[in-house]
């Protein structure tokens, strides 16, 4: 299915209309609710993420932490545990999602990144905990990796020039074109015919 | 030393992620990325004149309008970021950032100030686990 939404991607927007599992950052940097704010840091330098989640002792998420979160703690980043700058409510988009639904969100809520996690089978059940019976996190989904991954397929795009934009433009004079050639030749066709015909017809006497 | 007594200097990057008002929206979204911050400085081209900014909440709004194949100019704010010197004490800074909203600040030097640098969340998180 998702291979297909990627086969008709008509303009670079049209990037924002795949899945969630397609743009996302797979896979996820945890770290110990307990951690300082400093070490919190030292990780996402050593991993290369701008977001780690944090899980507690039974390795339960309990929150996302960002670089934002983190300069927080700029006054005392070694008595700061990740714990207390953490978002523990961040937004989750559902793999399957369109990247579209969740760019909104993010737009609405001013925040640049989303946890991408299989959603809870019933809106009840807390999510954090559904986490937990159903597995990690599948990645995280952020605006870079949206807008970042547009400018490739834009870059696809306009490598291929039966995908431009101005195509709908060019196909309008070629049907009129080809309109105009096609009703020439059944006219033609049809004096043909008829001419040969009346021919026949006035020739049948001289038989 | 802690992060009181540190200055701007020692946590800023020493450039400006920067484009032009007539740059690309798409090439805009390429130099962020290369960059690793969450907003450009839209520049004057030739000149030390900032004339807005632009973040990746902007770029995300003019993608899904279908505002892409835009420049620069269409899609900034058209307010500088707040600047600070980068002899300023690296505290002040960063509550000043928390405070504007924003996700940088322009380090200026020199007397009239000339900008020399940002001041992003990135830049600090990095100074932080660098001490």
């Amino acid at each position: 299915m998702s291979v297909l939404a990627a086969d008709r991607i008509p303009a670079p927007e049209g990037a924002i209309t795949r899945p969630v599992r397609d743009v996302m950052r797979a896979g996820v940097v945890l770290i110990d609710a307990d951690m300082s704010v400093r070490d919190v840091a030292r990780a996402m330098r050593d991993r290369g993420v701008r977001t780690v989640l944090a899980i507690d002792i039974s390795s339960e998420l309990i929150g996302m932490i960002d670089e934002r979160a983190v300069a927080g703690a700029w006054a005392d980043p070694d008595g700061v545990t990740a714990a207390e700058v953490m978002d523990p409510d961040p937004l989750i988009a559902a793999p399957d999602e369109p990247v579209g639904a969740v760019a909104a969100r993010m737009l609405e809520t001013g925040r640049s990144a989303a946890l991408v996690a299989h959603p809870p089978p019933t809106e009840e059940s807390g999510v954090w905990s559904e986490w937990k019976e159903r597995g990690m996190p599948l990645g995280t989904l952020s605006v870079a990796d949206i807008v970042g991954r547009l400018d490739d397929l834009a870059a696809v795009i306009r490598a291929t020039p039966n995908r431009s934009a101005t195509q709908g433009r060019r196909v309008a004079p070629l049907v009129a074109l080809a309109t105009i050639l096609l009703a020439v030749v059944l006219v033609v066709a049809f004096l043909f015919i008829y001419a040969s015909g009346t021919h026949h017809y006035t020739n049948r006497p001289g038989l | 030393m802690s992060a009181q007594a540190a200055t701007v200097a020692q946590a800023m990057r020493p450039r400006l992620p920067s484009c032009t008002l007539r740059t690309p929206v798409m090439e805009v979204a390429r130099r962020m990325q290369e960059e690793g911050v969450r907003a450009m400085i839209v520049a004057s081209s030739g000149s030390d004149l900032i004339a807005g900014v632009i973040t990746d909440l902007d770029l995300l709004r003019a993608v899904t309008e279908g505002r892409s194949e835009g420049m620069a100019s269409d899609i900034m704010t058209l307010e500088p970021p707040p600047s600070v010197s980068s002899s300023d004490r690296l505290g002040a800074a960063i509550e000043r950032l928390r405070q504007s909203g924003g996700e940088l600040l322009v380090v200026t030097e020199g007397t009239p100030a000339r900008p020399i640098g940002v001041l992003s969340y990135a830049d600090i998180a990095a100074y932080m686990a660098r001490r």
